[in-house]
């Protein structure tokens, strides 16, 4: 059986801002604006987070200074390689379709 | 004002995981109404997905919309099928109720505060089963029974719609049950 990597765009925004190494939640906040352009509330961050955590895609490092930093594990990196995997084949496909028109 | 305050409309074991890392992030956000409407709606959907009241929910819009139908059928058609069963068998459907009412009960005994704490999400599949048998039936108990006690109902009580009702959306929450799981499932990925 294929393994499951669907998820939200907010958790598929989470493992690329961690992709780079451990950051907590602000951090994430900040780096996904830079990439994506987007605003994440802070509600749909944990969210996601917690939704990513019990998939066993990051985990919760020691907290530092109160703030609690998150990084990919092992199935997190497998999830984020074959989610981007994908979104290139589409993105290929795309440009492929509007180049003949 | 701070914005801390907002981490207490999550579920009790939402908060003892995420609340201060949470807490901490509201501060290092300026409040606004988008803010407000943010945490409002996620808070919302982890008290309707990770708590045992998602179920009682769904039930209880279930049932409200099936007895809205009930009555709209005892309008057009005053005498129900049940009436030809005489009153114990046509009285069924309210002891079934009743029976399932019991049940939740003790499903809210048995799983003691976790019940609104957001526990749930470790509820074997076994508990989910009867979790949400229990919520479809004890919602349709409730509005029967409440009307039964708000005199609503007619003179026979049992010879309703209202009565088939209650047991028609029970079993009819019965075999919904893989689609409301699956749409549980669908919801938590989003």
């Amino acid at each position: 059986v294929a393994a499951d990597y669907r998820c939200s765009e907010p958790a598929l925004l989470i493992l690329i801002a961690l992709a780079d190494g451990p950051k907590h939640g602000y951090a994430m906040t900040q780096d996904i604006l830079q990439v994506s352009g987007q605003q994440i509330g802070p509600g749909t961050l944990y969210g996601a987070i917690a939704w990513l955590e019990e998939r066993g895609w990051i985990e919760a490092l020691e907290a530092e200074d109160r703030r609690r930093p998150y990084q990919l594990t092992k199935d997190g990196h497998a999830a984020l390689r074959a989610r981007v995997d994908q979104l290139r084949a589409l993105t290929r496909a795309g440009h492929a379709k509007l180049a003949d028109t | 004002m701070s914005n801390r305050f907002l981490v207490r409309l999550y579920p009790r074991a939402w908060r003892h995981r995420y609340g201060e890392e949470f807490a901490l992030l509201l501060e290092a956000t300026p409040i606004s109404a988008g803010l407000v409407i943010n945490v409002l709606a996620s808070a919302g959907r982890l008290w309707l997905l990770r708590t045992m009241l998602g179920p009682w929910v769904i039930g209880a819009v279930v049932a409200f919309v099936a007895m809205q139908v009930a009555q709209g059928l005892q309008v057009m058609f005053p005498t129900a099928p049940s009436s030809h069963y005489g009153v114990w068998f046509a009285a069924w459907p309210g002891y079934i109720g009743l029976g399932f009412f019991l049940s939740c009960a003790g499903v809210i005994l048995w799983q003691g505060r976790s019940v609104f704490s957001g526990k749930s999400a470790k509820l074997s599949n076994d508990a989910e089963i009867l979790l949400f048998a229990t919520a479809f039936f004890v919602s349709f108990a409730f509005l029967y029974w409440g009307s039964l006690a708000n005199g609503l109902v007619s003179e026979k009580p049992f010879d309703t719609w209202r009565s088939n009702a209650v047991v028609a959306a029970a079993l009819l929450s019965l075999l919904m049950r893989p689609n409301i799981v699956s749409f549980h499932e669908s919801l938590e990925r989003r």
